[in-house]
């Protein structure tokens, strides 16, 4: 499959964004989730969505005001008939432009990240 | 995969008539319209509407002449790996026009 790449100028220095990325409280209101994230590499990354559906796992890499990439996977419901979805690796980077920050979001399944490693 | 041809698989996934006509297609194997229309709570006139979304979109096919014409998916890999881009992908641009107007917000607060 192809990489689904999402992009969006943003008026502000990657400085600014970067808060939004790692404050669990600030992340929470952009994600649309209650998050929780530990922003070190292994870090817990943790997102509850109105629904009842969870995307839990941890941080790969973190490099601040440039990166963030983490593997999760989708938890629905708890106990018999609990279902686990297939992990994905999602990646925000912050590029510094004239404008201000390019926001780009990249999330592939795990399995093709593996199939071509 | 173009932007264009993206906004229609989105616009063709949102609709749960067309979801619906997608799951029959993908357990009943290529169907004519009115096999289709069989069991849909719509009219006849809205699933041929609906097939003519999903065939824009690339989602489905319609083979052989019109009378008789049978509609299938397009081969399962591509079906799902546009399933999964939509899925995701609506929600990242979600976030990404919320972080946005947020960080814009804020830093215009302080300045």
């Amino acid at each position: 499959m192809r990489n689904e790449v999402h992009e969006e100028t943003i008026q502000g220095a990657p400085e600014d964004v970067w808060g939004f990325m790692v404050d669990p409280a600030a992340l929470s209101a952009w994600f649309g989730a209650d998050a929780w994230l530990e922003p070190e590499p292994g870090g817990v990354v943790r997102f509850r969505f109105a629904d009842g559906l969870e995307r839990r796992g941890a941080v790969e890499r973190l490099t601040p005001f440039r990166e963030l990439t983490w593997r999760w996977r989708e938890h629905r419901g708890a106990g018999f008939g609990s279902t686990i979805g297939d992990a994905s690796v999602v990646t925000i980077e912050l590029r510094r432009i004239a404008e201000g920050t390019l926001v780009r979001i990249t999330e592939r399944p795990a399995a093709t990240l593996a199939a071509t490693a | 995969m173009m932007a264009r041809d993206q906004d229609a698989v989105f616009q063709a996934l949102a609709d749960p008539t067309r979801r619906r006509l997608l799951r029959a297609l993908s357990t009943a194997g290529p169907s004519t319209l009115t096999e289709l229309s069989t069991g849909m709570p719509v009219t006849r006139q809205a699933v041929s509407k609906h097939l003519a979304m999903l065939q824009e979109a690339g989602l489905v096919v319609g083979r052989g002449e019109v009378r008789g014409r049978r509609y299938e998916i397009t081969p399962a890999p591509l079906a799902d790996a546009m399933g999964w881009i939509a899925d995701v992908g609506a929600g990242w641009d979600d976030r990404l026009a919320r972080l946005k107007r947020q960080v814009e917000q804020r830093r215009r607060s302080r300045s």
